[in-house]
């Protein structure tokens, strides 16, 4: 049964809600003991101080990297979903992840060995574009190929893409010195905590951006799903979309992964939940994955931080495992019904 | 007067040419039935006619070539109803008024009042109102196929494309969606390809039978349909003979079995 606009409002809500309680409890609790009311009072009285300093310079810019490194994920993994019209996509599985680590990697050891000064995002980028470009080569065939087994194709190179950049990965790191090592493996395991204060607004600024240019686009998108062929018989320009959605995906995930390493599930878990829950209109589907995502990743990273306090876990670690378990649970539920 | 012309069109896949130096026309409010064996480019006819497969030649939509026009231009002047396109978890309303997206910018996303009474009017002309608020995957193969014309001519073209519209269909549903084309082709040109020629027969106005690439006849179905000619593009024997109740050609196949043991009677006769 389709479903009515107050429905998707309801979830909406519910989905603010989940998000807002989350941040809350991000902003309020950690190993400095500085509770929910502590946290509060010191925010609302703007004294100088440590307990000041910990919210506004520790907490307030996790909680933010979080929400706009969990949108940017799972917009990226929505968007790709929807122009391969395959729920199985995602920027990890389409090796776009791997080629932006890979850039991040060369920008570490090697930029630091050339006197490169780039700063990490422009790595990251360019290694995400490198590896967007060689499937988008490859995605330019269809058109003149009768090949059904193009999206198998695709996403074959893109796992192939991932172990090659893990690979390479692995050289970089067999190459590294000891305190780029660290800082390397610190990012394959993603973390919030490494966020750097320069780069969060431009991460910010990304993923509302991306958000908007997504949600203009919601059309598009949508038409998508009913295959390239059938959006093109529609009339959209089908070559122009697709670069469009291969650029907002790319600049996506190599803005957060140089924002927060390597987050695994975010951008398969958080849209196919969304999807079974409001179905494909994109008109809903992209402002709620992406505040959903948002929430989700902060909820994770709050995990993260509770989980063996007073010590930490790296947020990929819990990605993984819930994502794991959520999306197996899904898949379940798919095939019992 | 003729809505699309066809001049020396040579299309394909890469290095393989499917295509081969095809010219015909479609006549406005006619119905062009286009018939063919597997491999003959069919398919690729339709591709090329809706503008998605690059080609050489000429295509041209009422005097322009279709190379001439902008994507949405193209889209509002030719709808296509596809052979098997994805099925999404959508709703039937949206889908059907995604047939409007042509007449929209990147910044005019609403449907107009008088969009969403089209998509209205259309569904309950084709008698699918009752599915406007269900999933297309809920849908049986005759209301998927149905909702795909509504969504077809809610794109308002002058010229429907469709492909195999009766393809894994019953022959109650095969005739249903048959019958709508009699009653549209009023207000819009249609070109249809069909696998069963006696179904093209009764429907279309003219045949245009393509061979290995090539066009083999276009005509009205009376002189398009001749035995021998269908003998010789699909390969197998046939009996045509005129159908007394609509006066249309009507073919059967002869079984090879069937026909070496007519001939083997026919020489023990002698």
């Amino acid at each position: 049964m389709a479903r009515n606009r107050l429905f998707f409002l309801g979830i909406l809500g519910l989905t603010i809600s989940f998000t807002v309680v989350v941040s809350v409890l991000s902003l309020a609790l950690g190993p400095s003991g500085i509770d929910v009311v502590e946290a509060f009072r010191l925010w609302m009285e703007g004294k100088e101080g440590l307990g000041r300093d910990i919210l506004v310079k520790i907490r307030f810019p996790r909680w933010l990297l979080g929400l706009s490194v969990g949108g940017a994920l799972s917009l990226a993994g929505l968007i790709l979903q929807s122009l391969f019209a395959n729920p199985l996509v995602e920027p990890y599985t389409l090796g776009i992840s791997g080629g932006a680590t890979l850039g991040v990697c060369i920008g570490i050891v090697v930029g630091k060995w050339m006197g490169w000064q780039f700063p990490l995002f422009v790595w990251s980028l360019g290694g995400g574009f490198l590896f967007m470009g060689i499937l988008y080569l490859l995605s330019r065939r269809r058109r003149n190929s009768l090949a059904t087994i193009y999206l198998s194709e695709m996403l074959l190179l893109g796992l192939m893409l991932s172990f090659l950049s893990s690979g390479m990965v692995m050289f970089f790191l067999a190459l590294a010195r000891a305190a780029d090592l660290h800082q390397i493996i610190s990012w394959t395991m993603g973390s919030l905590e490494q966020g750097r204060p320069v780069l969060l607004p431009w991460i910010g600024s990304v993923s509302v951006v991306g958000c908007v240019v997504a949600w203009l686009l919601h059309r598009e998108l949508n038409a998508f799903l009913l295959g390239e062929e059938e959006a093109f018989f529609l009339g959209v320009s089908v070559e122009v979309m697709k670069r469009v959605f291969f650029v907002l995906a790319v600049v996506l995930t190599a803005f957060a992964i140089a924002g927060a390493g390597v987050i695994g599930f975010v951008g398969l878990l958080v849209p196919n939940l969304y999807r079974k829950v409001v179905g494909t209109n994109h008109r809903w589907l992209v402002p709620l994955t992406f505040v959903g995502g948002g929430g989700f990743l902060v909820g994770c990273d709050l995990l993260a931080r509770v989980v063996i306090a007073p010590l930490e876990l790296p947020v990929g670690v819990i990605t993984g495992i819930l994502g794991g378990v959520l999306f197996m649970g899904i898949l379940l539920g798919e095939k019992r019904q | 007067m003729n809505l699309v012309d066809v001049r020396h069109l040579f299309a394909g896949y890469g290095e393989r040419m499917v295509l081969k130096d095809v010219s015909f026309d479609v006549q406005c409010h006619e119905v062009l039935g286009v018939l063919g064996p597997n491999g003959s480019g069919k398919s690729t006819l339709v591709r090329v006619l809706s503008g998605f497969l690059p080609f050489d030649g000429e295509v041209l939509f009422e005097k322009r070539s279709i190379r001439e026009l902008e994507r949405r231009e193209v889209a509002r002047f030719v709808a296509v109803v596809s052979q098997s396109p994805l099925r999404p978890t959508m709703g039937v309303w949206e889908y059907l008024s995604m047939g409007r997206y042509a007449y929209h910018g990147v910044w005019d996303f609403r449907l107009s009042q008088r969009e969403r009474e089209l998509v209205e009017e259309m569904s309950e002309r084709f008698g699918i109102t009752h599915l406007l608020y269900r999933l297309l995957t809920e849908l049986s193969g005759g209301e998927f196929q149905l909702a795909q014309i509504v969504k077809a001519l809610i794109q308002q073209p002058r010229f429907l494309i469709m492909d195999e519209p009766t393809a894994h269909l019953d022959i109650h549903h095969q005739v249903m969606i048959l019958d709508w084309l009699e009653k549209i082709k009023a207000e819009v040109t249609v070109l249809v390809v069909l696998h069963d020629i006696n179904l093209a027969a009764l429907y279309c106005d003219r045949i245009l039978l393509l061979k290995e690439g090539g066009v083999e006849v276009v005509d009205a179905p009376e002189k398009a349909l001749r035995y021998e000619r269908i003998e010789k593009v699909f390969g197998v024997p046939v009996v045509v003979f005129d159908d007394p109740v609509a006066h249309r050609p009507h073919a059967y196949l002869v079984p090879k079995r069937i026909l070496q043991q007519n001939t083997e009677e026919g020489k023990n006769n002698e």
